[in-house]
């Protein structure tokens, strides 16, 4: 249900890579850490308000300008490997494509076979058909002996795309394939792309700007904000009202259908006075300590919503520890009408699959289990071997609670080192839950302190 | 259009496919011809350029002269033995010159272009001209230590200093911007040889007569040594770009497309810019600056024949050729015995000859 950013058949080399990947253009950052990774025959698209990052990003991944970071095409590095190796297996359509006076659509076209032909060449007989080929599926043929400055937009583009597919590439990057179109023209456009990638098992990425496009076409949509990735999951996730609203400052409305998401635009004129529909800020973290009344607090927060899912991680309190079991069902016994108690460790997973606001109590416990399950308590000094182990699952909760598409209220402890046992699996806890309630916060629009039930909201203090 | 053709639509559809198919066939055998043409006019440039002039010689006497040179083929020509020596120590070697100038001219114009996409760009862009001039300035106004030979010696190095501090120029504070920050270098760079050139003049007035007929260029009459000077350059310089053809027509597209096709923009440009500079300064130092070649032929092929290199490049060799030859003619004949300066006739003729080919394609364009 959720493609997640890293799902990939097991085996298969996926055909594009990138991690940690960031581009610097005139000493400014363009695209910062971006991971993403695409499977063959997969269409991802990339969506984004303009200067997000879009077209960088695929010009990186084409090898057309240097980045940082890991970045595999097609099990190349397109940043060493030569143009010729590069164009072999990666194709681009430009935004705005250059048309040189004088050439002729086949000649433009042909251009394409550039990187399949012996060096200083020109094309044998195999290219020519190769050419003829692809003219004769994109309807070209007759087109062939005409100038092709004098094209309209759509004939331009189809005679781009045909250049485009002549490389014969595994990835075909689109940028804004459909910017010069009408509605007609951008539909056969995309069909087209699509027929093609079932029966090529070509992979497509393409930098779209109409939502409902992207939604359409993309099997999975990449949203893109400053030059970072914000979210990576199926069209319906990621093309939510309110994220739309913001990362494009855009007041839209999100209508899901059978064929994918329907985003409309709507106008200032139709929402006189109308106030966010959801003000409650999407991440909240409330820590506090043991007995502070944060729990309380973070229930009262969402005590609006009607539907919550209450997510109780964590080891099930046995009878020794009584104190223990009786506060915690003390926490699940006030808890609302309607509300969905759900006792499970998977937190990220659960976060990722809701369709309701979320509540976490809390991520002490979680962390506490995800040890236990590590074999940290057991560990001695200097072995590290459990660090790998922990740290991938609070990647994954921390990839869950960024990308959150609902509103998510996570409640932690704060730790001291008055609090916890001086002992060493004490220490070890204080520590370990230090570091993920500052990951967790820096990735929080609000957070609260709850101090003997009094709540403060914290100011940020980093920028 | 819709990607779906239906019923009737199919069937012309069809037909007009096949014969477009057809016209693909046929596209090969047209390049062929055409460039077949393009040699049958330098031929018959090159045979107009033997007869005409002061001593008349006979096309019969000509041909013959020709086939008698033939190693193993022995005919009469029937000339005299002046007649002789006219056509081979002064017609034949002049001829040969303006062929080595005038393709030379014309296919680093061409090249020009391309790399930079810019259809004002001649082989004189990047600096090679106003090198070559304080070069030769420097020469004349030396006089007679340096000589005939030392002339062209340095124009040829001046030409190549000029080009070579326009690229240092260009890329080091480019900053990858490529072509537009090289070209803006180049009239830096110019400007600034220009200025010590005028003032070398300035100070040496006497000599400002042979400076200026030098500048206005012109081919010479002194048998084989300057055609010896210019042709491994020539020959060499031309094939490096004619094997470019197919690299210049992914130029076109501009770097970025280019790149994304499998082509290293920057170094194509390097290599092409390289070399015709190198083909370029060769005939300037024989030949001083003659304008105008290098940006009307191009122009005019592409206009008449299509901007694709693989006819481009030779066709704008051949007629670049026939162009400057032609013009020679009318150099040394128009005012004869006296000679008008080359580089005045190639404005002369080429400007209004430019000016109908671009009136007449207009519409096709």
């Amino acid at each position: 249900m959720n493609p997640g950013p890293n799902r990939s058949r097991p085996g298969e080399q996926p055909a594009l890579e990138c991690r940690g990947v960031s581009v610097e253009r005139a000493g400014t950052r363009v695209v910062t850490d971006v991971d993403l990774v695409v499977d063959q025959g997969d269409w991802v698209a990339i969506v984004g308000p303009n200067g997000a990052g879009k077209t960088t990003l695929m010009h990186a991944v084409a090898g057309l300008i240097p980045a940082s970071g890991e970045l595999r095409v097609a099990g190349l590095d397109p940043g060493r490997a030569s143009r010729r190796q590069v164009a072999r297996v990666v194709a681009l359509m430009p935004q705005r494509p250059v048309v040189p006076e004088g050439t002729t659509v086949g000649e433009l076209v042909a251009l394409g076979r550039t990187a399949h032909l012996r060096r200083f060449g020109t094309e044998t007989a195999a290219d020519r058909a190769a050419i003829e080929r692809t003219l004769d599926r994109l309807e070209l043929t007759e087109f062939t002996d005409r100038p092709a400055l004098g094209l309209s937009g759509g004939e331009l583009q189809r005679v781009v795309l045909a250049r485009a597919l002549a490389q014969e590439p595994r990835v075909l990057l689109l940028d804004e394939p459909t910017s010069a179109l009408d509605i007609g023209h951008q539909q056969s456009v995309l069909d087209l792309v699509d027929a093609l990638r079932l029966q090529d098992e070509l992979t497509v990425v393409a930098a779209m700007h109409d939502l409902t496009l992207a939604g359409q076409y993309g099997r999975r949509v990449v949203l893109m904000d400053h030059g970072r990735v914000v979210a990576d999951a199926s069209p319906s996730e990621v093309l939510r009202p309110r994220r739309l609203s913001d990362v494009y400052g855009a007041r839209v409305e999100v209508l899901q259908r059978d064929t994918g998401p329907a985003v409309l635009p709507v106008p200032a004129a139709a929402t006189p006075g109308r106030r966010d529909p959801d003000p409650l800020p999407r991440r909240t973290l409330v820590l506090g300590g043991a007995r502070s009344g944060k729990s309380r607090h973070a229930q009262r927060l969402l005590a609006d919503c009607p539907e919550v899912l209450y997510v109780a991680p964590g080891p099930v309190p046995d009878d020794s520890d009584s104190d223990w079991a009786a506060r915690v069902a003390a926490h699940r016994a006030d808890r609302p009408e309607g509300w969905t108690t759900l006792e499970t460790d998977d937190v990220a997973g659960t976060i990722e699959a809701a369709t309701q606001p979320v509540l976490v109590d809390c991520l002490a416990t979680w962390l506490a289990g995800v040890l236990g399950a590590a074999g940290a308590w057991e560990s001695i000094d200097g072995d590290t071997s459990w660090h790998e182990t922990v740290d991938k699952e609070v990647d994954r909760l921390l990839r869950a609670w960024r990308w959150a598409t609902v509103p998510v209220v996570a409640v932690s402890n704060e730790v001291g080192s008055g609090v916890v046992p001086g002992t060493r699996s004490g220490v070890l806890f204080r520590d370990a839950l230090g570091r993920l309630n500052r990951q967790v916060a820096d990735l929080t629009d609000d957070v609260r302190l709850v101090v003997a039930g009094r709540v403060h909201r914290l100011e940020d203090e980093r920028a | 259009m819709a990607l779906d053709l239906v019923g009737e639509e199919r069937g012309t559809s069809a037909v007009a496919r096949v014969r477009a198919l057809r016209r693909l066939d046929a596209r090969p055998r047209l390049r062929r011809t055409k460039i077949l043409v393009g040699a049958l006019v330098c031929l018959v440039s090159v045979l107009v350029g033997c007869l005409v002039g002061p001593a008349g010689l006979s096309v019969s006497g000509v041909l013959l002269e020709l086939l008698d040179a033939i190693p193993g083929v022995e005919v009469d020509s029937g000339m005299s033995l002046t007649q002789q020596a006219i056509f081979w120590e002064i017609r034949l070697p002049r001829v040969v010159l303006g062929v080595l100038v005038g393709a030379m001219l014309a296919v680093a114009g061409t090249a020009y272009q391309g790399v930079f996409r810019n259809p004002l760009a001649d082989p004189y862009l990047l600096g090679v001209s106003s090198g070559a001039a304080l070069g030769a300035t420097l020469g004349i106004v030396a006089g007679g230590t340096i000589g005939p030979v030392g002339i062209p010696l340095l124009a040829f190095v001046g030409g190549l200093l000029g080009v070579a501090a326009t690229y240092a120029l260009g890329s080091s504070v480019g900053g990858g911007r490529g072509a537009v920050v090289i070209v803006l270098a180049g009239v830096a760079v110019g400007a600034f040889f220009n200025a010590i050139q005028n003032f070398v003049q300035q100070q040496y007035d006497d000599s400002l007569l042979s400076v200026y007929s030098w500048m206005l260029g012109r081919l010479s009459t002194d048998g084989w040594s300057d055609v010896a000077i210019a042709l491994p350059y020539v020959v060499v310089s031309c094939a490096v770009i004619l094997i470019h053809r197919r690299v210049l027509d992914v130029m076109a597209v501009g770097d970025v497309e280019a790149a994304s096709l499998g082509v290293d923009p920057a170094r194509v440009r390097l290599v092409l810019v390289l070399t015709a500079t190198l083909g370029t300064a060769a005939v300037v130092s024989v030949s001083g600056l003659i304008g105008f070649v290098g940006i009307v032929v191009p122009h005019a092929v592409r206009l008449l024949f299509g901007a694709a290199h693989h006819t481009l490049l030779p066709l704008a060799l051949l007629l670049g050729a026939a162009f400057l030859v032609l013009a020679d003619v009318v150099a040394r004949t128009a005012l004869a015995p006296a000679e008008v300066p080359i580089g005045v006739v190639t404005a002369l003729l080429g400007a209004p000859f430019f000016l109908v080919v671009l009136r007449r394609t207009k519409g096709d364009m």
